[in-house]
């Protein structure tokens, strides 16, 4: 349970009232709910005297001082409020002791229209049954010039400090013995070449700074200082002006003006307004930047620069509060002029505004900076750079990886075409007898149809009839001839993987064409058992060629021992939805056992003869088409080579498919 | 081999490639009698005995038989019909097994010189 408990030793009064100051405070009796208040109050006074008896004896507490505080502006005026919090917080950390502040509000937003009189009597009445102020303090102009005014009424043996005041208002009255200032110089002039640094094109200016004696005197004031920018600036002053209206002024000016708040208390029409309402009005409804005069204003709208520092001067001002409580004279304390501050700006209003940051003086500070995306997301910014590196790694990885398969692939073609070269001369080679026999008959019949016609001639019988006739027998022959040789050739021509869409009966056909001669001379019978429908397949004429006259030839050796009758080779085609099997049967030994089943070994052969690289080049060659080739041993004796090989127009077959 | 004046030499053709054979008989067209073509290497001999030609052109490479073996079994006991063994092979160890088999002649099919060959048998 919590109640409100009155503290004891601190006064303080607002807008002239004695207002007592509470604070919710948690006490040892808020737990008893249910009692009667007096009954509290009794449990209470028993703790109290218990607490009392049961303290230790403690050494006398020092006297509690007595500030009076006169302010020029009532609570909502940002600077008095921000500079007497700093104020008090620096004395209370100066003063090692209890300090009652007595605030009283005597500026034009304090007692509105009451006469001074009233407002000394009551001053005068708060202090009646209690000590005499230590100090008497006033914050701003208009509270300096009515604590000299009644100087004499109020407390004149009493110290009096005027904080955050213009020297101006002592240029006709110098300072008593007893009283000190702390000058607070508003250099504008300065802050308006400012506003032209940052803002070239500034031609008018428009000045907010409310309206009663104290605007007058500073219309009065910076009128004349602002001479210096005649031709260059124009001023529009706002003293004569209702806060309606100001605010309706601040929001149809031009491009190229500037609103500069200096301060606000009442407005033409005499009703008071605090700043910290006014500048929000202004800064919602402006159309030309807003800037201002004291520190306290960053954060309320105003773009900024070199301004008054008014923290640092509250903080100045306790210093020498706390000299003069102390009992130091006024007249033994030197006060250095308020310096103005490091240039301070909001980021927002330059963003807003338009002003780049590198027409700022050296040195500025930039305050409320949007936190930029890496600020605000640096952890999923990592993460996804992270995420970015690695993913860039891989593809980079995978394109190296891609590039050296291209380049492996390029490799393996040209090792394929040297190899395939290699083996097919080495099988032309072998054909040495087939090809001459071949070539031997149609050249035989050319010869002899020539010598035939020569005779025909000479003995001059030769018909126009019989001359054609023959002549078109030897053109026929010629193109056979012409026909072998060219298929020779070709196999024994260097060549490189070609794929083009080819029958592949007509690939076989030709195969068996080129052994023909050998099949006769072996005697063994060539069973071909193609379907009658085209098998087109993406491939290589002349490599194709060599895997079916070397699974020929391979079948032709295996049968040596073969009785004559019982040669044969078949050769077989079935056609599937995707690809095309073709057998090359043969009646032979089998498959030699001492590869345990695995011919397609480089450099390992039963033959004298050849390098042993033929079956291996017939598989590279078959897996360079997208297909595959095994072999195993007839059941009823010889052996089977099956290929395997995708049907142009058909997806790619699963190796497991493609194996037979 | 010495056949009558008015009668050309009887010549069997035994080739198994056709369009050699056809050639063949062009060129004995005008001096010989071709008495019949035979392409299957084992009816070279049944019908030689049959038809009894003077001279036999002989293939050496037949498919179903050797051409040597035919022509042994053509002059075994037999004078009267020669056999010229025709071969696109010009090896001098064949042209030798062939003159050991029976032959008379060896010509070789690139040669062009069959009609000599013949014509030189015909003036023996």
């Amino acid at each position: 349970m919590t109640q409100l408990v009155r503290r004891p030793c601190r006064d303080i009064i607002r807008l002239s009232l004695p207002i007592a100051c509470y604070s919710r405070t948690r006490t040892l009796c808020s737990g008893e709910a249910r009692l009667t208040t007096h009954g509290r109050q009794l449990r209470c006074a028993a703790l109290a005297a218990l607490l009392v008896l049961v303290a230790p004896p403690s050494e006398a507490q020092p006297p509690v001082r007595q500030v009076l505080v006169l302010q020029s502006f009532d609570r909502g005026n940002i600077t008095i409020d921000q500079f007497t919090a700093n104020f008090r917080l620096e004395l209370d950390r100066l003063a090692g002791g209890p300090v009652n502040f007595v605030q009283v509000v005597v500026g034009a937003t304090g007692l509105v229209e009451a006469p001074d009189q009233a407002i000394v009597d009551y001053i005068r009445s708060t202090f009646t049954d209690r000590p005499k102020p230590d100090l008497v303090l006033t914050i701003a102009g208009p509270a300096a010039v009515f604590a000299r005014k009644y100087r004499q009424l109020l407390f004149p043996d009493t110290p009096l400090l005027f904080a955050a005041v213009h020297p101006r208002n002592f240029d006709h009255a110098p300072l008593g013995e007893n009283e000190i200032a702390i000058p607070v110089g508003n250099d504008l002039p300065r802050l308006i070449e400012e506003i032209l640094q940052l803002r070239p094109q500034t031609r008018q200016i428009f000045m907010v700074m409310g309206s009663g004696q104290s605007a007058e005197f500073w219309h009065r004031e910076y009128e004349q200082q602002f001479k210096r920018f005649q031709g260059r600036l124009t001023f529009i002053w706002s003293d004569d002006l209702s806060l309606p209206e100001i605010l309706r002024r601040c929001a149809s000016l031009p491009p190229d003006a500037a609103i500069f708040y200096f301060l606000f208390g009442t407005d033409a029409s005499g009703a008071a307004y605090a700043d910290e309402r006014v500048l929000a009005d202004i800064h919602a409804n402006a159309s030309a930047p807003l800037f201002g005069v004291q520190s306290n204003y960053i954060g309320h709208g105003v773009v900024g620069g070199s301004l008054i520092p008014m923290d640092e001067a509250a903080r100045n001002a306790a210093g020498v509060a706390i000299q003069l409580l102390n009992g130091s004279s006024p007249r033994s304390i030197a006060v250095p002029p308020q310096p103005a501050g490091r240039p301070v700006f909001d980021w927002r209003e330059l963003d807003r505004w338009g002003i780049a940051e590198s027409r700022l003086p050296p040195d500025s500070v930039v305050r409320f900076r949007r936190p930029s995306l890496w600020h605000e997301y640096r952890a999923t910014v990592l993460f996804a750079a992270g995420l970015l590196v690695i993913q860039s790694l891989l593809i980079a990885g995978l394109l190296y990886q891609r590039r050296a398969r291209q380049r492996a692939e390029i490799e393996s073609r040209r090792n394929l075409a040297l190899a395939a070269d290699a083996t097919r001369r080495q099988t032309m080679s072998a054909l040495t007898n087939s090809i001459t026999h071949e070539l031997g008959q149609p050249l035989s019949s050319m010869i002899h149809n020539a010598q035939a016609l020569q005779m025909m001639v000479t003995a001059e019988r030769a018909t126009p009839g019989a001359i054609s006739e023959i002549a078109s027998d030897i053109r026929a022959q010629g193109a056979m001839a012409a026909q072998i040789i060219e298929r020779h050739r070709s196999m024994l021509r260097g060549h490189q993987l070609d794929k083009k869409p080819i029958d592949l009966r007509a690939v076989i056909h030709e195969s068996l064409a080129l052994v023909a001669h050998d099949l006769r001379s072996r005697e063994i019978d060539a069973v071909v058992d193609l379907s009658p429908d085209p098998c087109v397949i993406n491939g290589d004429q002349v490599l194709l060629q060599q895997v079916f006259v070397n699974l020929v030839m391979n079948a032709m050796d295996a049968m040596a021992a073969t009785p004559p009758a019982r040669r044969r080779v078949i050769i077989q085609d079935e056609l599937r939805a995707s690809d095309v099997v073709i057998s090359v049967s043969d009646t032979g030994a089998g498959l030699p056992t001492k590869f345990n089943g695995d011919l397609f070994t480089p450099f390992v052969t039963t033959k004298s003869h050849g390098l042993g690289i033929g079956l291996i080049v017939v598989r590279t060659i078959v897996e360079a088409h997208g297909g595959s080739i095994v072999a195993r041993d007839n059941p009823d004796g010889g052996a089977t080579f099956t290929v395997t090989i995708r049907r142009a127009g058909t997806r790619a077959i699963p190796a497991s498919e493609g194996a037979a | 081999m010495s056949p009558a004046a008015n009668r050309r030499p009887r010549v069997l053709v035994a080739d198994d490639h056709a369009e050699l054979t056809k050639a063949i008989c062009r060129l004995l067209a005008e001096d010989y009698e071709v008495v019949a073509t035979v392409a299957d290497g084992r009816a070279v001999v049944e019908t030689a005995r049959r038809l009894k030609p003077d001279v036999v052109v002989l293939d050496l490479n037949f498919s179903e038989i050797d051409g040597l073996e035919v022509c042994r079994q053509i002059t075994k006991g037999n004078s009267e019909t020669k056999v010229v063994m025709f071969t696109a092979k010009d090896d001098p160890d064949v042209r030798k097994e062939s003159l050991e088999a029976g032959a008379s002649a060896f010509v070789c099919k690139l040669s062009g010189d069959l009609l000599s060959a013949l014509n030189s048998l015909e003036k023996s």
